[in-house]
Formats: structure tokens, C-alpha cells, sequence
């Protein structure tokens, strides 16, 4: 599915005021927005900041991510986007009042249990692409700790990842965990009902996994994505655009600078620490 | 008392009992200083420490991240002083302080006159009207976020039923109604606190007063400004001192309602200091605000007292 | 007579604005799952539904998160009235050197904001190991319970004849019994009062439970009330539910002790 295709899907389904096409979740203490826009930019190949830190807003990727996104936000997403966060994804889904979202496959699973009437319609794709898909992961499968308990990480991690362990632990809760080891990409994991139902969805998850990063990782692991990300400067960015009427080539270069800043503090930090 | 003959065991006894009665007379003679210290020790943690400390840290780059800590001089206070987003937070503070407490005593006024003139019922009214008191920040804010929902909330869809507005809007997150919003959700939580003691106030005044103006033909609104808001007077005044206080310190309601938004228009200087502190993760700024932030309050409370004792000395 | 029926236009106005959220919150706790997205929303219960609440108490550690909030609010509460007490029976008796002092810092203590105790009062906790202990929240809460209970218990010890206290000297009791013996019993309404007040505001505090005992089995009601909202997705179904669990029988002792509130506080106004 292309950008074109995503925004036009989303304009079509919406039916305002009852029911949107893409509600985003722009609010200010979430980090919605800056997640979307990484992994839009991403499929630009584009970055918000580059391996040396160096912030790349305002590059032609990330600023037609940001112009996609506002234009999303003005069509088709409602009066709430600035009010959502990710954590209300579930309940807009539930609702059935969203067209389109973008989240992992925990989603399908709590519309299965909770509104199955939604649940029968959901199914899974892969980002909106340009040059690539940009697939977001936001978290990684164990971390051994190093100080306190590090022997009882190590045997935890041992338990769980014991062959006669390993799928049953990930079909406690189906769709929310995914396979990190490649034995465990077997017919007994997909032989799950919630799995075997939503098989597109896993499907779907485990390719776009293939080519994932961490957000504001893609470059590599570094101390600024935290930093960026935590301190919702793209979220206030969107704000200004959305509420003030800011043009976006302003709220782009005060969101850049906002960021410089933060990187800059960071290496100084790291410097001397 | 004693003077028998002991054996050794029971000897050792009477010098221990000994030691222990001239030790609880000793304490029971100073027993209001020894009762005075455990909250000596209680304030100190609550004042005195948290000061000092804060005064300390403005002065440094302390980081919530980063272990290291070094002297930074003044450099805290002027980089807030030159940002434009602490006057701008300063003047948000400002327009929520006095409108909240405004408006929660009014209405708490207003609560009061007019359960003091309803005969039947009165108690359960009253304990109606109480009802908002009773909520803590975290059911206020969800519960009204609720109601306030663009999508699915209740206000809403009364607007609509009234005719009042035309499609679902979203309160929270415009800039012309955020802050309103807020406020009146502010007043809903407080007038009762206000009420409650205004209605105590309210019975305090003589009786006689309001005879002998219903004898002088006296009508309600010539009642109301001559007897009735002298005799509150004192009352209302500190009710508003505590109110401001409490309303221009207060971080829990916005953080948890808006959290500072829609971009900056609910941002108090509570939640301000907050976003530097917790989400920047400069502790050593934040510190230097909330100096400031003291010394702002002081400096409002010092010019309501001046007024108020000018009000008091010209009758 | 026009006045009463506008003061009863005026408090049943003023009372259905006040009761409204409240309802509202009942309402959509007993509201199905579907129900209680929808748009327009349903005025009366879709079929009562506690399936909200079945939700709450089976798939989280709610029942814990009371256990807490009763370990932590009834021991910071007991404690806490009874510094309160020991120090509201020597600033209304006492004449001594920092007696005008702490009376001030208490008013004091009220000026200072939240966001200014919260970072040195958890580095102090932390220091001393307490971080994420149940003795690390109940001391703060202890901390900052005493000045207002201090206040209020201050106006209250005022208010008892010292006669009485005269009496007991001639008697030959000792301070210690004077206090508790005779003067306690007559200040009891007040120190049920300031124990019910200081109980209500522990079961509700949020900041420094989410700061203190922030994670895992400790949480206290608010902090685990926050989390449904929050935290990883938004169940409005199941936080309405938890929050009438949380605050019914909050508002219920708050119901019986707001009218001496007011005594309290006017109390205080009097003595400036």
C-alpha cells in the first residue's frame, strides 16, 4: 500500500462525525506522532537525525512524512487526534470509529476479546510505502540485566527460552509476542486459534520485522532517540501546525532546533560522564 | 511506698523502676517541647529541606540521567528568566489562579444563599452539593476527560441536544477552550470546599442584624451588601488566600487533564517546571523555577494581605 | 415568595451539575462493552453489565492495589494524628520560644508546591533505602499530613477550657495524664475529624504513590487507577468501574465529616 493509497482509503471511510478514517494520535503526552513520523520517513528513506547526530528534519523525506501526516490529520482523522495517545488506540479501534490505525497485533487480540464485532473485520498490512517500508519496533525480546540479579536474569531467560517452554510462554497472551528464535517458527506456534485465525496479521508482523529498527535506531543503537522522542518535540510540532496554523516549514525548523539542542546536550553529557 | 527489706533480683528492679519514673517525670515535665518535636522534624522535611535543597540544586546542572553535577552559577535562573515560555506559563498561571478561585467562590456563594433559604430537603442538597469535594485529582480529570471526549463523551452530545453546537468538538485540545474548560472544571471540584465553609460563615452572623434591617424595609439585594458580604468578609478573604495557594500550586488536575496542552495553553508554571525536570531531565533548572515560582506567590500573597489591611483599616 | 423558589431553582440546578459526573461515571461502569463507545451514548444502562467490573477485579491486582492503599493510609494515618495531636496540644497550650516560628512554617508548608518537595523528598527516601517500600510512602505521607491536621487539631485543643487542665494540676496528675486523660476525650469529635480527613487524603493521593511505590504489586489505588488510563492501552469501561470502586467508600466517609470540616477551618480563620 503506497501513501496515496493509505490517504485515500482514509478519506473514503470517513463518515464525519461518526466515524473516521485514520485518527491519529497526536497528543502531546504521548509519543504518537513522533513515532508515525519516524516510520514515515523511514519509508522515505529518510531520518529525523543522522548516525553522527546530526538532526535531518528538514529534509525533503521527513518534511513530506510531516505534510502526509498533517494532511491526515485535517481529512481524516476528527476533532481528537491532538487529544489521543497510543494508549487510547484500543479503545479506538474497539469502538469501531477508525478506519485505519497503526499498531502492533496486540490490537487484533484485545478487539477479539473485547469486540468481537470488530474483530471480524480486522485485518493487517504492511505500513503505508514510498522507496521501503518503514516498520517500527519498539521493543526488543529479552535484556539481561548487569547489576542487581544478573544471575536470576540469566536463569529466567534460560526458562523461557527452553525448547519445552518457549511457545507456550508466547501464547499466554497470542499476538502480543512474537518468535525471536527461529525453531520457534513452527507449526505449534500457528496452531495457536487466535494465531491460526488472525495468520495474516502474525504474517504480516514477522516479515515486517525482518526489516525493523528500533525508533531513531535505524542508524544504529545511540543515546539521542530517548532524548528526541521522550521530550515530544515532533508532537509539539504538529500541534503548533494543527492548533496554531503554524506553516510547516516554521514548526519544522523550531522542532529542528528544539532537537539540536537536545542531541547537543546529550553528547555533552556523555562527554563527561 | 517501699522500704522493705528486698531480695537482690527485686533490688534491681526498684533501681530500674527508679530510673524509669524519674525518666517519665523528667519528659512529662517537658512534655510540650518533646511533644512539639516529632512534627518539628515533619515540617523540617517538608519545608525547611526541600528549600535548602532546591536552592542548592538551581545553582547547579543536576540531571535526573546523568550522575555528574557541577556549579553552574546563575545560569538556571537567567536562561529561565530569557525563556519566553515561563512568562507565557507565568501568565496561563495567573488567569487559572484568579479565574478558578473566582468563580469557585461565587458559585460556592451561590450554593450557600441559596441552601440557607431552602427549608425542605436541605441536608440531602447539601450533601449533593458536596459531592465534588470528594473526588480525588485522578477520578476528576479521567472522568471529566471522559465526558469531554471528542468521540464518545456525554457533553457533547448534551451541547448538541441543546442546540448549541452542531458536531462533536474537542474541548481539551483547542486553544479557545482548554483553558475555560479547565477552569470550570476547576470550579466544580471547588466551590463545595467553599460552600461548605461559607454556609458556617453564613450562620455566624447575628440574627438581629438581619432583623433589624427587614425592619428598616430593608430588601434582599440591600441585605446582602450591607449585612450579608461584611459579616463573610473575614471568611472569604481567607478562603481565597487558601484557594490561590492551593489552586496556583497545583500540578496533579492539568497534568492529568491536558497535561499542558494543546501545545502550551493550559501550560502552568507547575507543569512547566515539570517538562523540564521530568521530561527534560534538568533538575537543576527545574529547581530554580520553582524558586521562582515561590517567590511570585509570596509576592501575590504579600499584595493581598497589604490590600486587605487597607481594606480592613478604612471601614 | 419569589426567594425561595429561586434558591431551590438555584440548588437543585447547582446539585444536578454537581452530582452529574458522578452519575455519569456509575452509569458507564454499568455499561457493556459496546455500550459504552457509543455515539450518541445511551442515558440508562444497556442492560446492566458488571461485566466492567468482573473485568477489573479478575484480569488486575486491584484487590492489592486496596490492600495498599489501606496498609499505607491507615498506618501514615494513625501516626500522622497522633504527631498531629502531640504538637496541636503544645502550640495551643505552650508559650515557647518557635512556637509564632512553626505556626508560620505550617502556614508555610502550604505555599510550597508539590513539584518542589517531590524530587528532594524522594532523593531523601531513596537515601535512606526506602524507595519502593510501603515505610518510604507512609513516611511522606505522615510528613505531609501534619500541617493541616496540625492546624486544624490547633483550633480544636484552643477551643477546651484550660480550667479543666487546672483542675487536673491541683489534682497532681502529670502533664502526660492531663493530656490524655481529659483533655483527648474532650477534643475526640476533632481528632475523628482530622483522622477521617487525613485517612480520605492518603486513599487519594496520586504524585508521590506513583513516585514512591510507582511499580508492580505495591501500587496504591491512584497509581493503579492511572494506569488503566494511563498506562499501556485506555480502558474507559474498566476505569470507570475501578474508579467507583475506588472512590464510594471514600465518598462516603468524606460525606460524614465534611460539616465539622468547616468548623475547622473557620476555626483557623478566626485566629488569623
Amino acid at each position: 500500500m503506497s501513501w496515496d493509497d493509505a490517504l485515500q482509503a482514509a478519506v473514503a471511510t470517513t463518515k464525519a462525525p461518526a466515524h473516521f478514517g485514520w485518527i491519529l494520535k497526536l497528543s502531546k503526552g504521548d509519543t504518537g506522532g513522533g513515532y508515525l513520523l519516524w516510520m514515515l520517513a523511514r519509508s522515505a528513506n529518510a531520518s529525523l537525525y543522522d548516525a553522527e547526530g546530526n538532526v535531518t528534519l528538514d529534509s525533503p523525506g521527513v518534511k513530506d512524512a510531516v505534510r502526509y501526516m498533517v494532511e491526515l490529520a485535517k481529512r481524516a482523522s476528527g476533532p481528537g487526534a491532538l487529544e489521543y495517545k497510543i494508549s487510547d488506540n484500543f479503545s479506538l479501534v474497539n469502538s469501531g470509529r477508525t478506519s485505519l490505525t497503526e499498531d502492533s497485533a496486540a490490537i487484533v487480540a484485545a478487539a477479539a476479546a473485547d469486540s468481537p464485532a470488530v474483530a471480524e473485520q480486522l485485518d493487517a498490512t504492511f505500513m503505508p510505502r514510498r522507496e521501503r517500508v518503514g516498520n517500527l519496533m519498539a521493543g526488543i525480546s529479552v535484556a539481561l540485566p548487569k547489576g542487581q540479579n544478573a544471575e536470576d536474569g540469566r536463569r529466567l531467560a534460560a526458562f523461557l527460552f527452553a525448547e519445552e517452554n518457549y511457545i507456550p510462554f508466547l501464547h499466554t497472551i497470542p499476538l502480543f509476542m512474537f518468535p525471536a528464535l527461529k525453531r520457534a517458527d513452527n507449526p505449534v506456534f500457528y496452531a495457536q486459534p487466535t494465531i491460526a485465525r488472525f495468520r495474516n496479521v502474525v504474517d504480516v508482523t514477522l516479515k515486517g520485522l525482518e526489516s525493523a529498527s528500533l525508533p531513531g535506531m535505524e542508524h544504529g543503537i545511540n543515546p539521542y532517540a530517548a532524548q528526541i522522542f521522550n521530550t515530544h518535540i515532533i508532537e509539539d510540532m504538529f500541534q503548533r501546525i494543527l492548533v496554531d496554523n503554524q506553516p510547516v516549514d516554521t514548526a519544522i525548523g523550531t522542532a529542528a532546533s528544539a532537537m539540536t539542542t537536545v542531541i547537543r546536550d546529550t553528547k555533552r553529557r556523555l562527554g563527561k560522564a | 511506698m517501699e522500704g522493705t527489706i528486698t531480695a537482690p533480683a527485686s533490688r534491681a528492679h526498684c533501681e530500674i523502676g527508679r530510673r524509669v519514673r524519674r525518666l517519665s517525670a523528667w519528659a512529662d515535665r517537658r512534655l510540650f517541647i518533646l511533644f512539639i518535636a516529632p512534627g518539628f522534624v515533619c515540617l523540617s522535611a517538608v519545608i525547611f529541606y526541600p528549600a535548602i535543597y532546591n536552592l542548592v540544586v538551581s545553582f547547579t546542572d543536576a540531571s535526573l540521567v546523568y550522575p555528574s553535577t557541577s556549579f553552574v552559577g546563575i545560569d538556571n535562573y537567567s536562561d529561565t528568566v530569557a525563556d519566553p515560555a515561563f512568562w507565557r506559563a507565568a501568565l496561563i498561571t495567573l488567569l487559572w489562579t484568579s479565574l478558578s478561585v473566582a468563580g469557585q467562590l461565587l458559585v460556592g456563594l451561590l450554593g450557600a444563599l441559596a441552601l440557607e433559604h431552602v427549608t425542605a430537603g436541605r441536608a440531602a442538597l447539601r450533601l449533593a452539593l458536596v459531592v465534588p469535594w470528594a473526588f480525588p485529582s485522578i477520578v476528576l480529570a479521567f472522568d471529566w476527560r471522559f465526558m469531554l471526549d471528542p468521540l464518545y463523551g456525554v457533553a457533547n452530545h448534551l451541547l448538541m441536544l441543546l442546540g448549541l453546537i452542531d458536531a462533536p468538538a474537542a474541548w481539551l485540545s483547542q486553544r479557545p477552550t482548554a483553558l475555560p474548560v479547565l477552569v470550570l472544571m476547576n470550579v466544580w471540584f471547588g466551590f463545595p470546599f467553599m460552600m461548605v465553609s461559607l454556609i458556617a460563615g453564613l450562620a455566624a452572623i447575628p440574627r438581629e442584624q438581619y432583623e433589624a434591617a427587614m425592619v428598616d424595609g430593608a430588601n434582599f439585594w440591600q441585605e446582602f451588601r450591607f449585612i450579608t458580604l461584611p459579616g463573610l468578609a473575614r471568611i472569604m478573604a481567607t478562603l481565597v488566600i487558601l484557594r490561590t495557594i492551593w489552586v496556583f500550586n497545583n500540578f496533579e488536575f492539568v497534568f492529568l487533564t491536558t497535561g499542558g496542552g494543546p501545545v502550551d495553553a493550559t501550560t502552568t508554571l507547575p507543569i512547566y517546571a515539570f517538562n523540564i525536570g521530568w521530561i527534560g531531565y534538568d533538575l537543576g533548572r527545574m529547581a530554580a523555577v520553582a524558586v521562582l515560582m515561590m517567590a511570585m506567590l509570596s509576592l501575590i500573597l504579600a499584595i493581598y494581605f497589604r490590600v486587605l489591611r487597607a481594606a480592613e483599616a478604612a471601614p | 415568595m419569589i426567594g425561595r423558589a429561586a434558591a431551590y431553582v438555584v440548588a437543585i440546578g447547582l446539585a444536578a451539575f454537581a452530582l452529574f459526573p458522578l452519575a455519569w461515571m456509575l452509569l458507564s461502569s454499568l455499561k457493556t462493552s459496546a455500550g459504552i463507545y457509543r455515539f450518541p451514548p445511551s442515558y440508562l444502562p444497556d442492560g446492566l453489565s458488571f461485566g466492567f467490573y468482573e473485568k477489573v477485579l479478575s484480569t488486575t491486582p486491584f484487590l492489592n492495589f486496596v490492600a495498599n492503599s489501606l496498609i499505607v493510609g491507615a498506618l501514615a494515618t494513625l501516626i500522622g494524628v497522633a504527631f498531629a495531636c502531640m504538637a496541636g496540644y503544645s502550640l495551643a497550650r505552650a508559650r515557647f520560644r518557635g512556637r509564632t516560628l512553626i505556626l508560620r512554617a505550617i502556614l508555610l508548608a502550604y505555599l510550597f508546591p508539590q513539584i518542589l518537595i517531590v524530587i528532594p523528598l524522594f532523593t531523601a527516601i531513596s537515601k535512606l533505602g526506602l524507595a519502593n517500600t510501603y515505610s518510604g510512602l507512609i513516611l511522606a505521607y505522615i510528613t505531609f499530613s501534619f500541617p493541616f491536621s496540625t492546624w486544624m487539631l490547633t483550633a480544636y485543643f484552643e477551643k477546651i477550657p484550660a480550667e479543666i487542665e487546672e483542675a487536673g494540676r491541683i489534682d497532681g496528675a502529670s502533664n502526660f495524664r492531663i493530656f490524655r486523660s481529659l483533655v483527648l476525650p474532650l477534643a475526640a469529635p476533632g481528632v475523628v475529624t482530622v483522622t477521617i480527613f487525613a485517612f480520605i487524603n492518603a486513599w487519594n493521593e496520586f504524585l508521590y504513590a506513583l513516585v514512591i511505590l510507582g511499580g508492580g504489586e505495591r501500587r496504591t489505588l491512584p497509581v493503579g487507577l492511572y494506569n488503566f488510563v494511563g498506562g499501556e492501552f485506555a480502558q474507559w469501561g474498566e476505569m470507570m468501574a475501578a474508579t467507583a470502586m475506588t472512590m464510594v467508600p471514600s465518598l462516603i466517609l468524606f460525606l460524614l465529616v465534611q460539616k465539622r470540616l468547616a468548623g475547622g477551618l473557620t476555626a483557623g480563620a478566626v485566629r488569623g
